[in-house]
């Protein structure tokens, strides 16, 4: 495995005139040099492959560069993204299933950068209304868009090319088919790590997790969408080596989407959305619809025997939860080594301890207690640091832009609480997302206003 | 320790308490605090001593109707007074020997600071302090339930409450009563304002012998409360510093470190201590104690305090 860089990068060229052709910003690599961050594995096969002497990762990009152009994720095996540049050219891409995670924004020229805070806090972002919708309908999921407008991420295995002349233009656009990265990333060896602990969720302090949620909010510059990422980040926080091996257990506290729940996921939360999120149900629609197709169509293509909720979660849910744990290591300077999931694994069940698709009558009763037990915050427990609590007291003290969004009425939010005791983690799931929402609304008015 | 008589914007003269570090040494800062509701600056002697030791001023000022100060006991006359008071205060420091201000106060002394800071900003402060800050507007903050919390949670939260927790008798013995028709009376009539809603345990007798003041106003009662905690905690730009015993009896052990996380700014220089046993008085000794390590960190032999001492002679100059 390659040596890991833990440095962030950033690019910006606004879109100038004739009088200042080179309005550039770019902090972590130069020009005619190659940016990655994340880690190779096949570094030494490659050096022989191209005749580079092994140990100059510089020259190898370069190389890898000059010869596979922008076909180089299939052939550079590991987890990662690669910037690279030159006065004519951007290039980005990103190995099949990165963890690693890329930001930027075609607004008023072209930015890019490592941490989505560096984008977001360059005064131009704001709210996206239909992503906040499907976050809270479908969980995270993983795709281009964030909750920004104009703010897009690298998808795992694409490449994407500008041409950075006054006028900036994307010249190239190719993505690896879900096939195509799985193959590759089942060709990776895993680097070895330290194991994180696993999820034991009966001797949390609740209190310090409660706590733990702002600050991560803040430091990942978006909503949290589940408790598990700040028991996560606490546990991050805790381990002493630099490099550290995803736990299966850490995979099993993602949002599973069951089939039949796909087409009216926000039915349950739907009293708590006011008009400007209603209003973007057409596109949670376009969007549902569009993997509904997608779906079909690698069937027939592949003749693969994966339900439509399994192939959602090895392509969507599982790469978006593995990009938020990377993002958690990353702000400690720390690198996560992620065991890939095959459709095997998925098929054999041995990671869906959260479905909630219904089979029979017997096994929902048994996942809804499943699902019950992966709650972190007890309902009957009333207290200061209990997010069901904090939740209904966003009613007396929420930013009037949270306020605009979320019908936070105490009748509405109480019945939510009494009536969705057999789906308590989705209700807990709302209530962390609404809580650091507010949060963040209260310090970036900005943004989330 | 020396006495100073301070004018008040309507003529009231303020005591302030003024404890200096020995002549020729630096002095880093200055200290005002504002003591806890029904005591003066009498109780709090140790902590200006153990502040002075380490190269800090301490200014410990009695509140208007308290202590050496002038003004009716038990009242004042608008919501509000006690922070244009302090404003007055420190507008005098700062004309006579500007240095870097650190306020902060003990229980009802500290919400006064907060209401301080929302009403005047904070450009005339370098940071700020609260021991065990009586926040008592809302449920939320406070330790043990109150009689009808259940019917109050239930209106509030449209759900029932599981348990009740009243506080037991040895915990009440510095928990005010609230006389909530006297209150809601006033509430409607404001001629009313000046008479008692509020009384705080205590013999009369003794309360004499040691100056407390045992009764309060709807006026002073309402110049010692914050209505909205977040917005105002919110607002904070310097350097913060929470002290509070985990065996306080009025505010619950959960609520100063949720206030620091979730409604003090992300990137703010803030401290939480949780001092273990002690409570609401016995915390005082405990701050004694982390008070000054907390100023010696932030403000001895800092280039950005010599930057700021510089400015503000600057300007007196």
């Amino acid at each position: 495995m390659s040596e890991h860089n833990n440095e962030g990068c950033f690019f910006r060229q606004q879109l100038t005139d004739q009088q200042f052709p080179n309005n550039q910003e770019l902090q972590g690599f130069e020009q005619g040099q190659c940016y990655i961050k994340g880690y190779l594995t096949n570094e030494q096969d490659v050096c022989k492959q191209l005749k580079i002497e092994n140990g100059d990762q510089q020259a190898l990009l370069n190389a890898a560069l000059k010869y596979w152009g922008f076909e180089v994720n299939k052939h550079l095996y590991g987890d990662y993204v690669l910037v690279w540049l030159n006065r004519e050219q951007l290039l980005v891409t990103s190995s099949a299933r990165a963890s690693f995670t890329l930001y930027y924004q075609e607004n008023n020229g072209l930015a890019l950068a490592t941490d989505l805070n560096r984008l977001s806090d360059q005064g131009e972002a704001t709210l996206n209304q239909a992503q906040l919708l499907q976050t809270l309908a479908l969980g995270l999921l993983a795709g281009k868009n964030t909750c920004f407008e104009h703010i897009s991420q690298l998808q795992c295995g694409e490449t994407l090319i500008w041409q950075l002349h006054q006028s900036i233009e994307l010249s190239h656009q190719y993505r690896l088919t879900h096939a195509e990265q799985l193959k590759l990333a089942q060709r990776n060896k895993l680097p070895t790590a330290e194991p994180i602990a696993p999820r034991v969720i009966d001797d949390v302090d609740l209190t310090g997790l409660f706590n733990q949620l702002p600050s991560l909010a803040h430091r990942l510059g978006e909503p949290i969408t589940d408790v598990a990422l700040a028991h996560f980040d606490s546990l991050v926080q805790a381990s002493k080596s630099d490099t550290l091996l995803l736990d299966c257990s850490w995979l099993t506290a993602r949002n599973v989407i069951g089939e039949q729940l796909f087409h009216n996921n926000h039915r349950w939360c739907k009293d708590i959305l006011r008009r400007p999120l209603l209003q973007q149900r057409k596109q949670l629609n376009k969007r549902q619809k569009q993997l509904f197709t997608a779906f079909e169509e690698e069937q027939n293509e592949q003749q693969e025997s994966l339900s439509f909720s399994q192939w959602l979660d090895l392509h969507y849910v599982i790469p978006a939860w593995c990009k938020i744990l990377q993002r958690i290591c990353q702000h400690y300077g720390k690198t996560l080594i992620n065991p890939y999931i095959g459709s095997e694994q998925i098929m054999t069940g041995s990671l869906t301890e959260g479905v909630t698709e219904v089979v029979s009558e017997e096994i929902t009763e048994m996942k809804q207690a499943d699902n019950q037990s992966l709650a972190y915050f007890p309902l009957q427990q009333i207290s200061l640091a209990n997010v069901y609590d904090a939740m209904q007291r966003l009613f007396h003290v929420g930013e009037p832009g949270t306020l605009k969004l979320f019908n936070l009425n105490p009748a509405v939010t109480g019945r939510l609480v009494r009536r969705q005791t057999d789906d308590l983690r989705r209700v807990e799931q709302l209530s962390v997302f609404l809580l650091t929402f507010d949060y963040l609304a209260r310090f970036h008015p900005g943004h989330f206003n | 320790m020396n006495t100073l008589m301070i004018p008040a914007r309507d003529g009231a003269k303020l005591a302030c308490h003024r404890y200096c570090p020995e002549e020729g040494s630096d002095t880093h800062a200055r200290l005002l605090f504002l003591h806890g509701g029904s005591f003066n600056s009498r109780r709090y002697a140790n902590i200006a001593k153990a502040c002075v030791k380490k190269g800090f001023e301490v200014v410990l000022c009695d509140w208007r109707g308290h202590g050496d100060s002038e003004g009716t006991p038990g009242t004042c006359d608008y919501v509000g007074q006690l922070e244009d008071d302090i404003s007055d205060t420190i507008s005098w420091f700062e004309q006579k020997q500007p240095l870097p201000l650190i306020l902060g106060g003990h229980s009802s002394g500290s919400v006064i600071c907060l209401r301080y800071i929302e009403k005047y900003g904070q450009d005339k402060l370098a940071g700020c302090y609260f021991i065990a800050p009586a926040i008592s507007n809302t449920l939320e903050p406070l330790r043990f339930d109150e009689p009808g919390s259940k019917k109050s949670f239930l209106m509030n939260y449209w759900r029932k409450k599981p348990g009740y927790h009243p506080a037991q008798e040895s915990s009440l013995k510095h928990i005010p009563k609230m006389n909530n028709r006297k209150f809601l009376l006033a509430l409607v009539l404001p001629f009313l304002r000046h008479r008692t809603v509020m009384s705080f345990p205590g013999s009369a007798k003794m309360a004499a012998l040691e100056g407390r003041v045992l009764n309060y106003s709807f006026n002073l009662m309402a110049s010692v409360s914050v209505p909205k905690y977040s917005i105002a905690f919110r607002q904070i730009k310097v350097p913060i510093a929470f002290i509070c015993g985990e065996a306080d009896e009025i505010l619950n052990p959960s609520f100063l470190p949720m206030v620091a996380q979730w409604h003090l700014p992300p990137t703010l220089d803030k401290e939480v201590h949780m001092l273990p046993k002690l409570n609401h008085i016995s915390v005082l000794s405990g701050a004694a104690r982390v008070l000054p390590q907390w100023l010696v960190q932030r403000w001895v032999k800092s280039a950005g305090h010599q930057e700021h001492k510089e400015q503000l002679l600057e300007q007196a100059g």
